[in-house]
């Protein structure tokens, strides 16, 4: 019996120490490249405890393009050339970037402090930015994000015309 | 013993299977790895396919800049241009050299200042062009570094928590500061042609002068 003990014991270290050793070991996270002649933008959230239960909506032009949880990230595919991206709570901000044809472009999303609640941040990033906190974040269910997407399209639709009369 | 045959045969397979999960070495990054020394003029490469024609700078050749005015996130404008200029003189068939030195422009796409509860500031530039003899050479993919100053908004919180409220606004985040001269790169946008050299302009690579050797076999005077 005390063998046995022994030998359990032995196994739980066999197999704590690589689950150890997962934890702190970098995956890299390959980010495949954009369609031929487009650009894609990677919008990522590192995991922070502020404003950790606020999730990141962007938006370009009022459409919603995808949404990053805590630790999450989403990759979104742009036509080369300006685009200009906001997120919004209590305050809006905006981010203008770039996108190269056949690269990738990279955008972080941090929640700040805010009097109500936090306040999302776009900021340009680099691929280096991105590399380090790869390993610590997920990347977002693109089922979720098609959910929300429509959700919010029908949402902008129905608010559509109550805007249009108001303005008139 | 059959007990203890089963708890290795666990722990082997147990140690196997978390083993055989364990992710791989980290692939180097997918940078460019670009280096020359400062003086030596960049020599092209021609890109993978048909060989390239005399005097033509091929499209998404690598091109070394310096920033030739300091551009901050606090101060720039968006739409703002900033002068660049050459940094590596590149070398091409038919004898044309593009000097180092020779000027550019760039436009500032993104640019907010640091603000409260720790808010970092913000730039984004793109390289548009390097002017040579009048020849418009279009470039993108600017590489500068960061664009995005130090965020506090974690001190913020912090400070907010453990001392006052009162005094998170007052903190503000980084300013990105690209000073003057600054290295940069970028990629050339499109093919451009340059007009061949005449044979009485094509400037010889230099040769190392003749020093007259003393003939072993002559006495010095």
């Amino acid at each position: 019996m005390r063998k046995l003990m022994f030998v359990l014991a032995a196994a739980t270290a066999l197999t704590a120490v690589p689950a150890i050793a997962g934890d702190t070991a970098k995956v890299p996270v390959t980010i495949s490249a954009p369609a031929a002649g487009q650009g894609q933008v990677v919008f990522f959230r590192p995991g922070k405890f502020v404003g950790s239960a606020i999730r990141c909506t962007v938006r370009e032009d009022g459409k919603m393009l995808g949404r990053a949880g805590n630790g999450h990230y989403f990759v979104v595919s742009a036509a080369p050339g300006a685009h200009r991206y906001t997120t919004k709570t209590e305050a809006t901000d905006t981010l203008n970037v770039e996108v190269e044809p056949d690269e990738t472009t990279y955008v972080k999303c941090s929640i700040g402090m805010g009097v109500m609640a936090g306040r999302p941040n776009l900021s340009p990033a680099t691929p280096e930015d991105f590399g380090q906190v790869a390993h610590k974040i997920k990347p977002t269910d693109m089922a979720d994000i098609a959910k929300d997407i429509a959700k919010d399209d029908a949402e902008r639709a129905s608010k559509a015309p109550a805007a249009a009369a108001a303005s008139n | 013993m059959r007990k203890h045959l089963l708890a290795v045969g666990f722990a082997a397979a147990a140690s196997t299977s978390l083993a055989s999960a364990q992710p791989a070495s980290p692939q180097p990054p997918a940078n460019p790895v670009i280096s020359a020394s400062p003086a030596a003029p960049l020599i092209v490469s021609p890109p993978p396919g048909p060989p390239a024609q005399c005097c033509v700078l091929a499209k998404l050749t690598p091109v070394f800049l310096t920033i030739d005015e300091p551009v901050e996130s606090d101060k720039a404008k968006i739409g703002q241009s900033f002068r660049l200029k050459l940094a590596q003189p590149l070398s091409l068939a038919g004898g044309v050299v593009i000097p180092a030195g020779t000027p550019g422009s760039g436009e500032v796409v993104h640019a907010a200042k640091s603000r409260a509860m720790g808010k970092p500031g913000e730039l984004v530039l793109a390289a548009r062009y390097l002017d040579y003899q009048g020849i418009r050479i279009p470039l993108r993919s600017l590489r500068y570094g960061k664009g995005q100053g130090t965020d506090n908004a974690e001190t913020a919180m912090w400070v907010g928590i453990a001392v006052s409220a009162f005094i998170t606004p007052f903190i503000t985040g980084g300013e990105v500061r690209i000073p003057a001269g600054a290295d940069v790169w970028a990629k050339t946008a499109a093919d451009v042609s340059f007009p061949p050299l005449a044979p009485a302009q094509i400037v010889p690579a230099e040769v190392p002068t003749q020093v007259p050797t003393q003939n072993p076999t002559q006495g010095v005077n």
